[in-house]
């Protein structure tokens, strides 16, 4: 059984008398180790999984699971927040302290460590997302980018084991953005940490090693990244796919290419230069 | 834009600001009691005195401090004037008088020592805040009040409130700037006509304002408890409050001038032998 697991969940939200359905009858494992990104149009309930994950939301229907545990259980919420952590989307509605270093040490705080043992894992965690210099600093001078890095750390700290990233680039512009995928790049490679990351931006998904296609609440498509092969389908529910892509199947239809399963730009060269 | 959420904080490295904040906050809640001890002009000079060492010990530029006092000057200014025209003890050291307006000597002492007291008042704790960050008061208001929480007493709740309302100002004043912005980009105007028509204009303001901030609370929260937050149930602090030498050094200073205040007061020891020093004198 996966490390985290959805079985058959639906979740509807509650706006005055309509019901508007966000996740429907989904079903969904992600092992430890591995690399997900989720993605879809606004509105296709992938947020509402993220808020699912942790028990921020519990399902009307069906139950998730986290270790075995079901978020259902209100004694187990904090041992599932001790594994799973989220960072959202604003990273100014995620600070709660005016100090950088005491933002990132209310996770550590939270779970009762000894003081020390909190500053080691504040110092860690502000290395991981390369924001060491910053500890004394205050958040309000920094940038989106480096915002949401400390974000990352402040949830770090608390040294989950899954780090589900909810459109955490979407405010971002694209140096902020680069910055935070380099920092999900090295986690995977040094903490061997798992990330499920959610996001409607393709070129993000392409960095995953299992893409998750969610549309109107359902599970459309879940794949490594032969997942693209279906360019038109994806299209149709409102997601392109990657640039690169999208100018390999523009030549292929130019007579330009035979073969347009291309997915990054050295490769895209390579075919025309052939 | 001035950082807000730091309050009047005066940022440099003084023994004063190393002081621990717990024993700061209660050294200013002790010396507001020691203010209301003073009743001689010599007793005043002391607690001028006392700020004058407490002012150079911080390093704070003492113009700095005195621009506390620039906003009560007007209060001052006020008190004193109201308490010399309407004082009405009578006597016999009337020193002006002209139709109703009739200035007695007692009245000039008795509002001059009001006016100094007010400054000592204001004088005091504006050297706590130049010197303590409103994060740091927060923190010690809450290790102070931790006994009052075995009463159940939301102590934990009312730091962590008033923490995210410190740590939310800057964020609401930048938001509010956007909205005017936004607002006068489709002509709305904030700086004409009367203070109603003003007011009003505010109103498209306040409520994105409002709104927003719901929003942003609802966010935080969810956020808070993504970050295994439970309240203060099992929560440590990375930061532990120690006291150290200087603490020390520092309650007994100030129990100095306080003894002396009340040695000065109370004419202990047969220190009235100097009549200035009695409540009598001057």
């Amino acid at each position: 059984m996966g490390f985290i697991k959805f079985e058959n969940v639906s979740y509807a939200y509650n706006s005055g008398a309509a019901e508007t359905p966000a996740v429907v009858d989904f079903s969904f494992e992600v092992n430890e180790g591995e690399f997900v990104a989720l993605v879809g149009h606004n509105g296709s309930g992938k947020s509402t999984v993220a808020k699912l994950v942790n028990g921020l939301l519990l399902p009307d229907e069906g139950a998730v699971y986290v270790d075995g545990m079901s978020t259902a259980e209100r004694s187990n919420l904090f041992e599932i927040r001790k594994r799973v952590g989220v960072v959202f989307q604003n990273p100014d509605n995620q600070m709660i302290a005016t100090i950088i270093e005491d933002d990132v040490a209310f996770g550590p705080e939270n779970l009762g460590l000894p003081p020390a043992e909190i500053s080691a894992r504040v110092g860690w965690a502000l290395e991981c997302v390369g924001m060491g210099e910053h500890r004394k600093g205050t958040p309000f001078r920094l940038s989106g980018g480096q915002k949401q890095r400390v974000a990352i750390a402040g949830v770090l700290a608390i040294k989950p084991r899954v780090l589900v990233l909810d459109e955490s680039t979407s405010m971002l512009d694209p140096v902020g953005r680069a910055e935070v995928l380099r920092v999900v790049g090295s986690l995977r490679k040094n903490e061997n940490m798992t990330v499920i990351m959610i996001t409607h931006f393709m070129e993000e998904a392409l960095l995953a090693d299992r893409i998750a296609v969610l549309n109107g609440g359902r599970l459309v498509m879940d794949g490594g990244r032969e997942i693209f092969k279906r360019a038109e389908e994806l299209e149709s529910i409102g997601l392109s796919a990657p640039l690169v892509k999208r100018v390999a199947m523009k030549l292929r239809k130019a007579g330009v290419l035979d073969d347009d399963d291309i997915l990054d730009a050295d490769a895209l060269a390579g075919a025309l230069c052939r | 834009m001035r950082d807000v959420s730091i309050g009047q904080y005066y940022q440099t490295d003084s023994v004063i600001h190393r002081l621990d904040p717990r024993v700061k906050l209660v050294l200013a809640v002790a010396y507001i009691v020691m203010i209301f001890f003073i009743v001689s002009f010599i007793g005043y000079a002391l607690g001028f005195l006392f700020i004058l060492i407490l002012v150079l010990l911080s390093r704070v530029p003492p113009l700095q401090v005195l621009r506390s006092l620039r906003m009560i000057l007007f209060l001052i200014i006020f008190t004193f004037v109201l308490t010399v025209l309407f004082y009405r003890g009578g006597g016999d050291d009337l020193l002006f008088g002209w139709q109703f307006i009739k200035i007695y000597k007692t009245a000039l002492i008795n509002a001059s020592k009001m006016a100094l007291r007010i400054m000592l008042l204001v004088l005091g704790p504006s050297v706590l805040t130049l010197t303590t960050t409103p994060v740091e008061l927060t923190d010690a208001l809450e290790r102070l009040l931790w006994p009052l929480a075995k009463i159940k007493l939301p102590v934990h709740e009312l730091a962590i409130i008033m923490s995210i309302a410190l740590r939310l100002i800057p964020t609401l004043v930048e938001e509010t700037d956007k909205i005017i912005s936004a607002q006068k980009a489709r002509c709305a105007e904030f700086d004409s006509g009367n203070i109603f028509k003003r007011a009003k204009a505010l109103l498209p303001v306040l409520i994105p304002l409002f709104v927003s901030s719901f929003r942003r609370a609802d966010e935080l929260a969810f956020a808070m408890d993504s970050r295994c937050y439970r309240g203060a149930v099992g929560r440590t602090r990375m930061k532990v409050m120690r006291l150290a030498l200087r603490d020390l050094f520092a309650v007994l200073g100030f129990c100095a001038v306080f003894f002396a205040v009340l040695l000065l007061t109370y004419n202990w020891f047969g220190f009235g032998f100097i009549p200035l020093l009695t409540p009598g004198g001057y």
